[in-house]
């Protein structure tokens, strides 16, 4: 019995001595335990590498806690561990930031009351799509403390390799980036507006000098606009009242200027009529600028001019045709009344006298309704016409006046082809002529009138008529307008439409006109008319007008 | 016997104006305001010459014309106008075969009678 407990004696004493041991590498493990973690609680160790029989194995140590965590916390991301169920485990101060809320009222809350309600069914998408270790990003909208929504890109990943999983959560603010978005988006819009737009634009500053100038506005100045003083770039001029030159003085004071007639005068070219507007830029209440915008309407401008032109022409001929039949009827009456009461046999002779001035006058009258008001044809069919003859009818008719005036006429006839035409608008072509030369002399001067036989640029005869004067010619710029209708210098006496009726006539009877005038010296016309053998042909007619277009301007 | 003379217009003082002239001038002259007016006269009493205006209410003064040279050939015509627009009428005459010479109103007296002489002469009166 002794031996048996001896014996279980040793038995337990050896236990002990192994137990003893046991405990001593037990207690050894532990310090080196305690080394380890008090080392990864210091920092000095990151990650601890385990063998194993499946080989090393490497754990990182929430020991690195404080690198990690002085990063996520100085980084401008909001960052933020959620646990399974969604609970914010952990949030850095940049999130709470974002929120404008404390941590504390960030942490332990369920993450899907951080977004807005439109965002919170996302959140809770992604979260679990995030579970399933898919990694997901969105952009969402945090509902911030004030109430507010903030634009966020969220992106979610489970850390797997932490036990429970946990989900790391990552929050950048697109507020800034959002706001350099639509201000990038806004100056590509504004600048391509700029560029593309027909209508030169300038933005000027306060001062009234260019800052900005799309190609269009360069192109119209002719010269780089930027940072010139809108006013020298473009010295435009009222058209309503040319006195007056624009100023952007009252866009820059606030006021919206709209659509305003300007002409812009042009060193190479003729001046150019622009459609002006001008409004502030507004920053706030005070007025930081303007901007220009142009519209060349220089065509319209002279489309509209040509309408108005061969409107009132047209009015001028409705008018003339209902007028000449209202004056026409009233003066034969009156020249036949004064014809009658001239006749009868018991009329004193100072009476008769007095009846012979209005006869002179009724037929001034006449002669002037006839030349301005109607194109009568006296003869509806061409005939062989001498015009010499027709000139020296005019001439008869003239005689008084140019007498009166001191004007002398010099004419000298050459053996000519009789021509081809109209009697009665032949005298016009003379007497418009003869009128217009006697107004350029006033008094005192002469007139010179040839008509001789040419040979035309084609070999054929023709007949030329010359009318000079010793007048007061044709200013070099009226050279070009002469021709059209309702030019005219005489504004007080003038119709405007002797030389262009002239013109007609000439034309019509194949003839090409020609004019050289010299300021204080007098003015030439020359009318070359075929002769009436050679037919009046309508490409005659036809190059003879090109040829007077050639001509016409010759000064 | 004297010479017969039809004036025409729509203007009564005119047209009775210029009957006053050639009575003085030795005519026999009668005045009717149209053309209408005027075709009787002159079946009944056959005139020498008839003076007529153009552009008339009804009936124009080149259609009186044309009709006067076709029924009434030994009659003379001469038309007298204060519009400028006559020439589509005369064109549309001359297409039918007919002339025209249309004088521009106001016509002077004195130019209207030695026209009136002349044509006159010209029918061999």
């Amino acid at each position: 019995m002794n031996d048996l407990a001896t014996n279980h004696l040793a038995v337990l004493r050896n236990e002990l001595a192994s137990l003893r041991i046991k405990l001593t590498a037990a207690e050894h493990e532990l310090a080196e335990a305690q080394q380890i973690i008090s080392a990864i609680r210091s920092g000095e160790v990151d990650a601890v590498v385990v063998s194993g029989p499946e080989g090393d194995q490497i754990f990182t140590l929430q020991g690195a806690e404080h690198a990690y965590r002085a990063l996520v916390e100085e980084m401008s991301e909001g960052a933020a561990t959620l646990g399974v169920d969604g609970t914010v485990l952990y949030c850095n101060q940049r999130l709470a930031d974002l929120m404008q809320i404390p941590m504390e009222h960030i942490i332990g809350g369920p993450v899907a009351e951080l977004f807005s309600k439109d965002s919170s069914s996302l959140i809770e998408a992604l979260f679990s799509q995030a579970q399933e270790g898919l990694p997901h990003s969105a952009e969402l909208e945090l509902r911030a403390g004030d109430g507010h929504a903030a634009p966020v890109y969220v992106s979610l990943r489970a850390m797997t390799s932490l036990e429970p999983i946990t989900i790391c959560m990552v929050v950048t603010d697109l507020k800034e980036r959002k706001r350099n978005d639509q201000l990038l988006a806004a100056g590509k819009l504004a600048t391509s507006i700029l560029e593309s737009a027909a209508e030169a634009i300038a933005v000027c500053d306060q001062e009234g000098f260019i800052i900005k100038a799309n190609e269009a506005f360069e192109q119209l100045c002719g010269s780089n606009p930027v940072w010139q003083p809108f006013e020298k770039v473009m010295p435009v001029q009222l058209i309503d009242d040319p006195a007056r030159s624009f100023s952007i003085a009252a866009a820059l004071q606030g006021d919206v200027i709209r659509a305003l007639e300007v002409t812009f005068p042009k060193e190479e070219s003729k001046p150019i009529s622009l459609l002006l507007s001008a409004s502030p830029i507004r920053d706030g209440a005070a007025v930081i600028g303007c901007v220009l915008t142009a519209t060349d309407i220089t065509e319209r401008k002279r489309a509209q001019a040509a309408v108005l032109r061969s409107e009132k022409l047209a009015s001028v001929g409705r008018m003339a045709s209902t007028i000449a039949h209202e004056i026409n009827n009233p003066l034969e009456i009156i020249g036949q009344s004064v014809y009658l009461a001239k006749i009868q046999p018991s009329l004193p002779e100072e009476a008769k006298s007095f009846l012979d001035l209005a006869t002179a006058e009724l037929e001034r009258v006449a002669h002037i309704t006839k030349q301005t008001l109607a194109f009568h044809k006296e003869s509806s069919t061409a005939t062989e016409v001498d015009l010499r003859e027709v000139t020296d009818d005019v001439l008869k008719f003239f005689n008084p006046r140019l007498m009166v005036r001191g004007v002398i006429v010099e004419k000298r006839y050459g053996e000519v082809e009789k021509i081809n035409g109209f009697a009665g608008e032949l005298r016009q072509i003379v007497s418009n002529l003869l009128s217009n030369s006697m107004d350029a002399i006033d008094t005192r001067g002469r007139i010179w009138l040839r008509i001789h036989p040419t040979s035309r640029r084609d070999g054929r005869q023709g007949v030329r008529f010359v009318i000079a004067d010793s007048g007061s010619g044709i200013r070099p710029e009226a050279m070009k307008t002469i021709f059209e209708p309702f030019f005219t210098t005489k504004e007080v006496i003038g119709t405007g439409l002797g030389l262009w009726v002239t013109r007609q006539i000439a034309e019509k009877h194949g003839a090409t006109i020609r004019v050289r005038s010299k300021i204080g010296s007098g003015t030439v016309f020359s009318i070359d008319f075929p002769a009436a053998s050679v037919p009046m042909a309508a490409s005659t007619v036809e190059q003879d007008t090109r040829a007077y277009e050639e001509t016409n301007s010759c000064g | 016997m004297k010479k017969r003379i039809l004036v025409v217009d729509d203007e009564p003082v005119l047209a009775d104006t210029l009957a006053t002239i050639f009575r003085y001038a030795g005519y026999e002259a009668t005045a009717v305001y149209s053309c209408e007016a005027a075709i009787p006269i002159i079946e009944k009493s056959q005139p020498m010459i008839v003076i007529s205006d153009v552009v008339m209410p009804g009936m124009n003064g080149i259609a009186l014309a044309t009709k006067i040279q076709t029924s009434y050939p030994s009659c003379g015509v001469l038309l007298f106008s204060g519009n400028a627009d006559t020439q589509s009428l005369l064109e549309l005459a001359r297409r039918d075969g007919h002339e025209f010479e249309i004088l521009a109103k106001p016509v002077s007296p004195p130019y209207m009678l030695q026209k009136v002489a002349a044509l006159a002469e010209l029918h061999g009166l």
